[in-house]
């Protein structure tokens, strides 16, 4: 069995973890250096995106500020929008209720007229015009029906005319 | 009711009448010898829809008649009815007696295209 003695440590695993140490340094070295630099996946961003605490808060004053005053306008445009729909559905149930009482009149006075206008039907006549479009007696199923020497006068009387 | 409607429906009555043979007497004295061809091409038809031997012989085995007519429209439109005919027997019967017996080699000839168009139409 050997004995332990200093002379035969290996110092590799020290060797290591020093060199280990020394690089962890070396990055916060870096990081002393750019303070308000940012290491987001390995880039550097050096821009200087802080701003000072007085100027956030006046900003925050503007933002309120503007709020506010986009609140009024919202608010006013929403009374002033009102108050354009009522006048403009006046004006509409204005125009519907003359519209209708336009209507009225004018039934009133056609039903006058047709009181006072004499409708007569002149049967004779609708009836030679209908006879003349729908000659029923020279349809083929009349025709079928009479004689062969009375069709063949007709005939003869149709193709001389 | 125009005159031309009128006639068509004369002819057309005279065509479905119940006495065929004084029916076809009409039809072949008045309208076949029509010099107007809408008239002859009307009773050529009324006559092939009768479908019955008297009729059928007038337009298939008389001159300048039917399927003889000198009009070619006359002639076709007869041909064009024989060929949409649904029973044909009795029409192919007269053009085979056509064929054999007619005097003009003309309406023979006719006759014997018109059959071969029939036998083509109905396989």
């Amino acid at each position: 069995m050997d004995k332990l003695s200093i002379g035969k440590f290996n110092f590799g695993v020290i060797k290591q973890l020093s060199g280990t140490k020394k690089s962890e340094a070396q990055n916060t070295t870096s990081a002393q250096s750019n303070p308000f630099g940012i290491n987001f996946k390995g880039n550097v961003y050096a821009a200087d995106v802080f701003e000072s605490s007085k100027a956030q808060s006046a900003a925050n004053n503007n933002i309120l500020n503007k709020a506010s005053e986009k609140a009024k306008m919202f608010t006013s445009s929403i009374v002033g929008g009102i108050n354009s729909f009522n006048n403009s559905l006046k004006s509409r149930f204005n125009s519907i209720i003359s519209f209708g009482k336009q209507v009225k009149d004018n039934i009133a006075q056609s039903w006058e007229n047709a009181k006072n206008t004499n409708i007569e039907f002149d049967f004779k006549g609708l009836k030679n015009y209908i006879s003349s479009k729908f000659d029923y007696s020279y349809s083929v199923s009349n025709l079928q029906k009479k004689p062969v020497a009375q069709l063949e006068e007709m005939l003869l009387n149709e193709l001389s005319a | 009711m125009n005159n031309t409607k009128r006639i068509n429906n004369i002819i057309e009555a005279l065509g479905k009448h119940e006495d065929t043979v004084e029916s076809v007497r009409v039809l072949e004295e008045i309208g076949t010898n029509s010099s107007i061809d809408e008239v002859r091409e009307m009773t050529a038809q009324a006559l092939i829809r009768k479908n019955c031997p008297e009729s059928l012989k007038v337009v298939i085995a008389t001159e300048g008649k039917g399927i003889n007519d000198l009009s070619a429209r006359v002639a076709m439109s007869a041909i064009n009815e024989l060929l949409s005919l649904e029973d044909k027997t009795e029409a192919i019967k007269i053009l085979e007696d056509t064929m054999e017996n007619a005097e003009k080699q003309e309406i023979k000839d006719t006759a014997r295209s018109v059959k071969t168009l029939i036998t083509y139409s109905v396989q």
